[in-house]
């Protein structure tokens, strides 16, 4: 039976989650191909060069934040009522839901507030050109700020009902292994609880206060400090929901099953235990913060690559088993063999195929000696649109292809341009972030909407600046087509009358290995839980100390007179 | 308030300066349009008509550094010639008109000494900048107008006093113990700043930093002998000197200011921790109110709500610890309900919309159980990235040196 048809109630849940989501997608690639031709000087008609930052804000937060997060909402609500086979507690979740859309509205709004002259709002300029790090010294109208952390509590509670949803299961089926993706949205959850503490404090203790008013100064370094405690957990927050589709979807898309269900567990309790005390690899370049924290937050981000590399090995390996089953021989030829006109396939299998390169730029921004060579240029943007960008949201628009239609019942429409769209976004991305990361390596800076210098010139070491721009501003215009092209996909489908047969088949194979192999000790989430708190007070205790002890609202210390 | 014979005199020549040059000031000085909002030395403009050459300094001090033109306003009689004298600090300047206009002394230069002339035939206003720190806010402009005379124009201005609330153009913004008032000591024929107060988390500040005296008091600084070494030294160009930093307590040093005008000065070891001042000689009479009342208001560390931020505060707290309160209301609601049925869903789906049914799963040409399959394929792939990896670190490693002077060599 069909999942609309199984569990309607969240199914509905579902569809609203998505349907925030994919606005927010639209809103934020417009913002996002209006900078691609701005700072490449390709076209500057739309925009002020001063409206550049709200631009760049509106940007990051609507994509990196408000598409993300409604997006894993729905995927995680549907994730768990198909693996456990039940409704979820449908009042806790569509509370989350008004929570986190109250938020991306007033966040929403402050900083479009700055697109029309911030008006004053509650003795405040209503506006919020503070970037997607919403970190002192920039400071933002008190409505973003409450906003953000209304998105935060939101999916706090859709949260908790993925876990009540558990425990129900549980008193029903005592001795059972927990689904495995049940397992794995609880353990993201988990690790976004642990991580999402940070940028709480931070926004309701710090932000809040000194945007109205009630407090004069801030510790920048300290909310620098909390904000990416959170920061790049939250990577991780937008990757793991992106690999439980590789995992467990994606093999079944090639003809196969997955590989090994308890190294898929392994994975996820790695990202667990490791996802929070690596914030300080995003400091390297500030002071106040002892090297050796440092270093430990790098060799933590270093054993961050082994459960990725796992992940590499085992949904390789799961869609050559799929390839295998349709009949293929050889080393690489069985490449050959695999779906890509499936616009689900294709769009997962690039998005895996550029998170690769990702991974590669991401070691060089975790090594602490040359991450100097590229710190705060626009190398960084470059890799982080490979992940976020293309190893989530390509995931998720194809997915999307997949799911959607089982959500409302409709067959999916306009197949061909769904087809097209996955290889449109990664031309796009791929010219887009090639050209960002060689002109990182020729200094050119980030967030910066001419950067163009009087009596300087940049100077690429493989390629020339003129071209770098071309291809930015061309792989920045693709993606937005490709964007487009899925919102075309998705609107069509959705308006469409229910009824009929699906392209697609909701049916998930078993693993090849299964959980009963594995031990049950990686269903131990407080044990898990538990060790990773001790990381965190290992890796950030004694830092934050030194802060806290230096003045929360008073920061610094006179110089010592010689 | 009786007035002294000094202050009357005092307050009479102010009154008697701004009837003076108030009306002609009035009249001359130019609109800039909002040119110089951003330059903090520019005080008016330098009124140097009939000189025939007039002498600017290109890196004079301000703008927080020596990014500035002194006089960045200055209004001359027509054939003058200008000359801008490189003073040799802030890094290379040049001087560039706005826009289309006549002046333009080429690339930026940092010798000091260097000279660039132009002399100005036709009337008219001339803004320029200097194009590496516009930004920064180092402007200026000359205005060529007949008539004048002389010193006239700004000896006034300096006889007229500062106003009521003098202009500081920024000096204070990172002085903690300056509240926004100049204390009025108008009354007094002596007045005392303690050097080494609390302030600027320390003992790094001058109590009280902002003082208005009249002109002849003798202003006499005080050492607390606290948070080390101190001095007493004017901003730029200015009578202001005490020499090397001291820390003994109860030194003093004093000087009596004559002339009316805002002298502005700081202890220069703690300048960038804030420890400025300044004295306003001569000006409005006293009485402006700040003086003992300003200190206790905005000291105090104490949280004061509007109404509006009541209620937003309130609603922020509400919404952080709603996660606990609704769980608290989910458990009781548990408590009291028998289990739900699946009656309901059935009966929506007999009369519900349309039914939907899935693709057929499509069944693969070959099974491959656990113990049959091998992933050769994904071996040869993974070994093909780490030989990239491997490749794209030489690469990265190597990028440094390419085309470049290495460190080493």
């Amino acid at each position: 039976m069909v999942f609309v048809d199984s569990y309607p109630k969240t199914s509905k849940i579902v569809r609203s989650e998505f349907i925030v989501a994919f606005v927010a997608l639209g809103i934020g690639a417009l913002f996002g191909v209006i900078q691609a031709l701005h700072r490449t000087g390709v076209f500057r008609g739309f925009i002020s060069s001063a409206d550049y930052y709200t631009i760049l804000t509106g940007h990051g937060v609507l994509l990196a934040l408000v598409f993300t997060t409604f997006f894993i909402s729905g995927l995680f609500t549907w994730a768990v009522a198909n693996s456990l086979e039940r409704e979820l507690p449908h009042r806790i979740a569509w509370s989350g839901f008004w929570i986190m859309l109250t938020g991306t509205v007033l966040a929403a709004v402050s900083i479009i507030g700055g697109l029309v002259g911030a008006p004053s709002i509650l003795g405040h300029d209503l506006k919020a050109d503070v970037l997607f790090t919403f970190y002192a010294p920039l400071k933002a109208h008190p409505a973003f700020y409450i906003g953000a952390a209304l998105i935060i509590v939101g999916s706090w509670i859709a949260g908790l009902a993925y876990f009540k949803a558990l425990w129900e299961w549980r008193s029903e089926n005592p001795d059972e292994r927990i689904p495995l993706q049940t397992f794995m949205v609880l353990t993201t959850m988990l690790m976004w609880y642990v991580s999402t503490i940070g940028v709480a404090v931070e926004v309701v203790a710090f932000l809040i206060p000194w945007s109205l008013g009630l407090i004069q100064n801030v510790d920048p370094l300290l909310t620098r400090t909390l904000f990416w405690y959170f920061g790049h957990p939250v990577v991780y927050f937008w990757l793991m929901p992106a690999y439980l589709v590789w995992y467990t979807i994606l093999p079944k898309l090639a003809g196969g099953r997955l590989f090994s269900d308890p190294l898929a567990r392994v994975v996820f309790v790695a990202f667990l235990l490791l996802s929070t005390p690596v914030g300080f690899h995003h400091q390297y370049t500030d002071p106040g913060i002892p090297s050796g924290y440092k270093f430990i937050a790098m060799t933590n981000t270093m054993f961050l690559l082994l459960p990725s590399l796992l992940t590499a090995f085992t949904v390789v390996a799961s869609v050559e088993h799929g390839a295998r089953q349709r009949g293929a021989k050889g080393y690489l030829s069985w490449l050959r063999n695999l779906p890509w006109g499936k616009p689900a396939f294709a769009g997962c299998m690039l998005a895996g195929l550029m998170f690769a390169a990702g991974g590669f730029s991401g070691m060089i921004n975790a090594g602490m000696n040359i991450n100097y060579l590229i710190h705060n240029t626009i190398w960084v943007p470059g890799h982080f649109h490979l992940t976020v960008g293309t190893a989530f949201a390509l995931t998720a628009m194809a997915i999307s292809y997949w799911l959607v239609p089982q959500i409302t019942g409709k067959k999916l429409r306009q197949r061909s341009i769904a087809t097209l769209q996955p290889y449109v976004w990664f031309v796009g991305m791929a010219l887009m972030s090639n050209a960002m990361h060689r002109a990182g390596l020729a200094g050119i800076p980030r967030r910066t909407a001419e950067p163009t210098y009087d009596e300087f010139a940049f100077e690429g070491v493989a390629g020339t600046v003129g071209e770098m721009r071309i291809q930015i501003a061309i792989g920045g215009f693709l993606l937005f087509v490709g964007a487009a092209m899925f919102l075309i996909v998705m609107t069509d489908t959705l308006l469409a009358r229910r009824g009929g047969t699906l392209s697609v088949n909701s049916n998930i194979p078993e693993p090849l290995s299964g959980a009963d192999h594995s031990p049950r000790i990686l269903d131990n989430y407080k044990l898990w839980t538990a060790i990773a708190l001790l990381l965190i007070v290992i890796a950030y205790g004694p830092p934050l100390a030194s802060m806290v002890a230096d003045g929360l609202f008073a920061p610094g210390s006179p110089p010592i007179p010689v | 308030m009786a007035l002294s014979r000094r202050q009357f005199v005092g307050a009479a020549a102010g009154t008697a300066a701004l009837a003076a040059t108030g009306t002609a000031t009035a009249q001359e000085e130019p609109d800039y349009g909002g040119w110089f909002d951003d330059v903090s030395n520019y005080d008016g403009t330098a009124d140097k008509r009939g000189q025939d050459t007039v002498t600017i300094t290109v890196g004079a001090q301000g703008n927080n550094g020596a990014f500035a033109f002194d006089p960045p306003a200055v209004m001359v009689s027509p054939g003058t010639e200008v000359v801008w004298e490189w003073s040799g600090e802030g890094g290379g300047h040049n001087v560039v008109s706005d826009g289309d206009g006549p002046l333009d002394s080429g690339s930026p230069v940092s010798e000091a000494g260097t000279t660039y002339s132009h002399t100005f035939e036709s009337e008219g206003m001339f803004k320029y900048v200097c194009v590496p720190h516009k930004s920064l806010g180092m402007k200026g402009a000359v205005v060529v107008r007949p008539g004048g005379s002389g010193d006239g124009g700004s000896g006034g201005q300096q006889q007229q006093g500062p106003p009521e609330n003098p202009d500081y153009g920024g000096w204070f913004d990172d002085v903690s113990n300056y509240d926004g008032t100049t204390v009025d000591r108008t009354d007094a024929d002596s007045v005392e700043i303690s050097v080494g107060a609390q302030g600027n988390n320390g003992a790094f500040a001058f109590d009280p930093p902002a003082v208005r005296v009249t002109p002849g008091t003798e202003v006499t600084w005080t050492w607390t002998g606290e948070g080390g070494g101190h001095n007493v030294v004017s901003d730029g160009d200015g009578p202001l000197d005490s020499g090397g930093a001291v820390s003994e307590a109860g030194t003093t040093y004093s000087h009596t200011f004559e002339e009316m005008g805002v002298y502005k000065y700081a202890c220069v070891p703690h300048k960038s921790l804030g420890m400025k001042g300044a004295v306003v000689v001569g000006g409005p009479l006293g009485g402006s109110g700040g003086g003992s009342g300003g200190g206790s208001e905005q000291e105090g560390s104490g949280i004061e709500l509007s109404g509006p931020q009541w209620l937003l505060s309130g609603s922020i707290l509400l919404a952080f610890f709603s996660p606990l309160l609704f769980a608290v209301a989910m458990r009781r609601r548990q408590n009291g309900r028998p289990p739900q049925t699946g009656e309901g869903g059935e009966l929506q789906r007999a009369t519900g919309p349309e039914p939907v049914e899935e693709a057929a799963e499509t069944e693969p040409a070959v099974e491959l159980g656990h113990d049959e399959y091998d992933p050769k394929g994904t071996a040869a792939l993974v070994a093909f990235y780490f030989v990239l990896i491997g490749l794209l670190w030489v690469f990265m490693y190597f990028v440094e040196f390419l085309g470049r002077v290495s460190i080493i060599g």
